[in-house]
C-alpha cells in the first residue's frame, strides 16, 4: 500500500532524512521509532504532502506521488497528530471539525456519518456541539481520529498519537486504534518514541537514528531481543530495564 | 525531617465556589528520594509548589502542618520564603527551553545563581560555574558556559538547569517532570545524574512525574496520587506488589515489550477511590 | 450650537464608520493572503504595505484630498487609503503564527483549497485582534477626520463637522472660548469612548477567556 523508496528530505542546507526505504502492505502496520531529531516525523509529513521539499519516490497503492497532492489522495490518506490540544481548531465545535472533510469531498448524508463516526470512536453524542477546550485530552484525540476517518481513508498516518496522553488514556486510544484497524482494514504508518507502543500496534518496526533507518525488524524479533543494530539494542535495553521492576504477573482486576 | 506535609489542601476560587485540587495530602521527606506519581490533574505539581509557596494568586492553601526544615511555610514571611526558594530548595521544571533565559549564556546564568547566594567576584563566580557544569557531567564545560540556551540540546539545557539549582548548595531538589521533554536515552542519564548528586550531597529529592515505572526505578519511595489524594505510598522495590487498584491500573495499562497483549487493560475508575 | 454639535457627530462618526468598513476587510484580506501564500506574494503585498506606511498619514490624506475635491467622500477615501496597512501587518503576523499549527495542517490534509483555509479557518481567528485594533484606532481616525475638516479638506462648511467647527470658531477663540471648545470636547470624549470600548473588547475577545 505504502511504498517509500530512497526518500531524502532537506530543510534548507540541512538534510534530515538520508534516503530511507520502506514498504507497508495493505492492512499492515509499520512503526517508526527513534529519538527526537531522528527524522521519523519528517517522513510522515513528507508522505502526507505537508512538506514538499523531498526527493526520491513515494507510492500509494502503486501510484507514484508527486509534489502536490490532489483531493483524491487526501480522501485515501489521513493523519493523526501528536498534540490533541493543537490539532483541533480552538474556535470550532466538534461538529464543525468533523463536517470539514465531508464538505471538502462533497459527501452526502453528513448527519448520519458524523453520528456514526462519534460512536465508532466511542464518544458520547453530546460532545458533538462542544468546543475542544471543553473536552479532555483523550476525548480530543478521539475527535482527531474521528476526523481522520470521516472520508473513509485506507491509510492512517499516526504521529505520536498517544504521547501527550496519560497512560490510562493511552491504553484506551491504543485499543481503539487496533479495533479500527481490524474493523476497517486500515493501513497504519505509526511514529513514536515509545518502543512498547510501537511494538504493541505494529508488526514491523523501523528504527531511525540521525536521519537513517538503521534497522527494520519484526515486532516478535524486537520482543525476543533478536536485534542487530546497537541503537536498537540500546533503546530496547532502556525499555526492558524499566519494565523489569514491575514485571509481575498482572493481578486480575 | 526536611519536609513535613500534613493534611495539605489546595483550592482554587472559581465562579461556582472553591474547587479543591489537593484534598488532604500528608507526606514526609528526609534526605532521600521521594517520587510523586499521578496523571494530569492529580495535584502532584500543586503539592510540590505549595511547599515553595509558588501558587497562582487565586489559590487557597490550608494544612495542619506544612514545613520545610522546621520553618512553617504557611506563616513564613516573604523574606524567609526567598531564603528557601532557590537557595535551600531548588526547583527544576519540565522544559529547559522555557526556564532558561534565552539572552544570557549558560555560564552567566549559572554564575549569577552562584553569586546571588554566595557573593564574591565575577571571576570567582565564573570559575564556580564552569566547575558546576563539570559536576553535571558536561564534557566540555568551558564551551557550554559560553553557549546560549538555543545552542544547547534539551538534555544539555536540563543539565545547565540542574547546575544552576545546585549552585547555592540546596538541601532539597524538587524536580517537576524533569525529563518528560527528553529522549529515553537522555532521560536515563539525567535521572542517574540527579540520583548520584542527591546521594553524594546528602540532599532530599522530590521527583514529580506521570511515569510510574521510571519513578519507581530511581526513587526510594513512591507516593501515588489520584484526584488530589495520596492513594498509596510504597517502597520503590515493592511496586510490583502495589495493592491499590489505581496503582495496579497504572501499571497494567502500559503496553509492554516483554509481555505482548492483544488488548491493553483499561482502567475502570471507581468513585470510591475519591473518598478513600 | 448644541444641535450643530450633535449633527456634527453624525458626520464625524459616519466618516469613522465608513473608514472602518473599508479598511478592516481590506487589511484582513491583504494580511491573510500575504501570510498564508508566503513567498513572492508575501513580499509583493508587504512592500506595497510598507510604501503606504512610509507616508505620514495626514500628509498623504491631504495630498489625496487636494488632488480630488475636498468633501466628506474624498476625506473618507483618503483616510481609508492611509489606515489599512497596520491591519494588513497585524493580520499577516497572526496568519504566520497560525499557518504552522497542527489544526491548519489537518485542514490542509482534508484536501481543502487555500482559499477555503484562509477564509473559513484563518480569517476568523485573526478577527478578534483586528476588531480590538480597529476600536483602538477609531480615535485616531476621528482625529484625522477632524484634522482634515480643520484644514478645510474634509466636510465643507456650513455642514457641521467637528473639525470644521473648530476651524470656523478659531477667529473668536479669545472672546468666546467655549464655541471651539465644545466640538473639541466632543472629539476628546468620542476618542476616549472608543479607547475604552477597545479595552473592553480586548478582555471579552481574549481567546484565553474561552468561547
Amino acid at each position: 500500500m505504502i511504498d517509500i523508496d530512497g526518500l531524502r528530505v532537506r530543510f534548507g542546507a540541512n538534510e534530515v532524512v538520508h534516503g530511507i526505504s520502506l514498504a507497508v502492505p495493505r492492512g499492515g502496520s509499520f512503526g517508526l521509532v527513534g529519538e527526537s531529531g531522528s527524522g521519523k516525523s519528517t517522513i510522515l509529513r513528507a508522505y502526507s504532502g505537508l512538506n514538499p521539499e523531498w526527493t526520491g519516490a513515494m507510492r500509494l497503492d502503486g501510484a507514484e506521488l508527486g509534489r502536490r497532492r490532489d483531493r483524491a489522495f487526501f480522501r485515501r490518506v489521513q493523519m493523526v497528530f501528536q498534540d490533541p490540544y493543537g490539532s483541533l481548531h480552538p474556535r470550532q465545535t466538534v461538529d464543525r471539525a468533523l463536517n470539514e472533510p465531508l464538505i471538502v469531498h462533497g459527501l452526502e448524508d453528513r448527519d448520519a456519518r458524523i453520528a456514526r463516526a462519534l460512536s465508532d470512536v466511542a464518544l458520547p453524542r453530546n460532545v458533538r456541539f462542544r468546543y475542544p477546550h471543553q473536552l479532555s485530552g483523550g476525548q480530543r484525540q478521539r475527535v482527531a481520529i474521528a476526523r481522520a476517518l470521516m472520508a473513509e481513508p485506507d491509510v492512517l498516518l499516526l504521529d505520536e498519537p498517544t504521547s501527550a496522553l496519560d497512560v490510562s488514556v493511552q491504553a484506551e486510544v491504543l485499543n481503539l486504534l487496533r479495533d479500527l484497524q481490524e474493523r476497517r482494514g486500515l493501513t497504519y504508518l505509526l511514529v513514536s518514541h515509545n518502543l512498547a507502543v510501537v511494538a504493541h500496534l505494529c508488526s514491523v518496526i523501523g528504527v531511525m537514528q540521525g536521519g537513517d533507518l538503521v534497522e527494520t525488524l519484526s515486532a516478535a524479533d524486537l520482543r525476543a531481543g533478536r536485534v542487530r543494530h546497537p541503537h536498537t539494542a540500546e533503546l530496547r535495553a532502556l525499555t526492558v530495564e524499566l519494565e523489569e521492576d514491575t514485571a509481575q504477573p498482572a493481578a486480575a482486576g | 525531617m526536611l519536609v513535613e506535609i500534613d493534611n495539605l489542601r489546595v483550592a482554587f476560587s472559581t465562579p461556582s465556589g472553591w474547587a479543591e485540587a489537593v484534598r488532604g495530602v500528608s507526606l514526609t521527606l528526609g534526605r532521600e528520594k521521594l517520587g510523586i506519581v499521578g496523571e494530569s490533574g492529580s495535584g502532584k505539581s500543586l503539592t510540590a509548589r505549595s511547599l515553595l509557596r509558588l501558587l497562582p494568586g487565586n489559590a487557597r492553601v490550608q494544612a495542619d502542618r506544612l514545613a520545610f526544615d522546621g520553618t512553617d511555610v504557611l506563616t513564613a514571611s516573604e523574606k524567609q520564603m526567598r531564603a528557601i526558594r532557590g537557595k535551600r530548595a531548588g526547583l527544576i521544571l519540565q522544559d529547559p527551553k522555557y526556564s532558561l533565559n534565552p539572552v544570557m549564556t549558560a555560564g552567566d546564568q549559572v554564575a549569577e545563581a552562584w553569586r546571588a547566594h554566595k557573593g564574591g567576584s565575577k571571576r570567582a563566580a565564573r570559575r564556580a560555574a564552569v566547575d558546576l557544569l563539570a559536576q553535571v557531567r558536561i564534557r566540555d564545560p568551558a564551551r557550554v558556559a559560553g553557549a546560549y540556551p538555543h545552542e544547547l540540546s534539551g538534555g544539555m539545557g536540563q543539565r545547565v538547569m540542574i547546575a544552576m539549582m545546585l549552585a547555592p548548595d540546596p538541601e532539597l531538589l524538587i524536580a517537576d517532570e524533569p525529563t518528560s521533554a527528553l529522549d529515553a536515552t537522555v532521560q536515563a542519564e539525567i535521572l542517574r545524574l540527579m540520583e548520584d548528586l542527591v546521594s553524594r550531597r546528602g540532599m532530599g529529592l522530590l521527583l514529580i512525574s506521570h511515569d510510574l515505572p521510571l519513578v519507581g526505578h530511581f526513587c526510594d519511595r513512591v507516593a501515588v496520587m489520584y484526584a488530589g489524594r495520596v492513594v498509596e505510598e510504597l517502597r520503590a522495590g515493592e511496586l510490583a506488589h502495589a495493592r491499590h487498584p489505581y496503582t495496579r491500573g497504572l501499571l497494567d495499562c502500559l503496553p509492554r515489550l516483554s509481555h505482548p497483549e492483544a488488548r491493553l487493560a483499561v482502567m475502570h475508575r471507581d468513585p470510591a477511590w475519591l473518598a478513600a | 450650537m448644541y444641535s450643530r454639535l450633535l449633527y456634527g457627530g453624525r458626520i464625524t462618526l459616519g466618516m469613522v464608520v465608513a473608514v472602518v468598513v473599508l479598511v478592516a476587510p481590506l487589511g484582513l484580506a491583504v494580511g491573510c493572503v500575504a501570510g498564508y501564500a508566503g513567498g513572492i506574494w508575501d513580499r509583493l503585498l508587504m512592500r506595497v504595505t510598507d510604501i503606504f506606511l512610509a507616508f505620514p498619514r495626514l500628509i498623504l490624506a491631504l495630498a489625496f484630498v487636494a488632488a480630488l475635491r475636498p468633501g466628506v467622500t474624498s476625506a473618507v477615501a483618503a483616510i481609508a487609503l492611509t489606515a489599512w496597512p497596520p491591519y494588513a501587518r497585524l493580520a499577516r503576523a497572526e496568519t504566520l503564527g497560525l499557518r504552522g499549527t497542527d489544526f491548519i495542517a489537518a485542514v490542509r490534509l482534508c484536501g481543502a483549497t487555500p482559499g477555503r483555509i484562509v477564509l473559513r479557518h484563518i480569517a476568523p481567528l485573526c478577527l478578534p485582534s483586528l476588531i480590538v485594533r480597529v476600536t483602538l484606532d477609531m480615535s485616531s481616525i476621528i482625529l484625522t477626520a477632524a484634522g482634515l475638516g480643520f484644514l478645510g479638506m474634509g466636510a465643507q462648511p456650513p455642514s457641521p463637522e467637528w473639525g470644521a467647527m473648530i476651524a470656523t470658531a478659531r477667529r473668536f477663540i479669545l472672546e468666546q472660548w467655549w464655541v471651539p471648545t465644545a466640538p473639541g470636547l466632543a472629539i476628546f470624549v468620542a476618542s476616549l469612548a472608543f479607547n475604552l470600548l477597545g479595552d473592553g473588547l480586548r478582555d471579552v475577545l481574549d481567546p484565553k477567556q474561552g468561547v
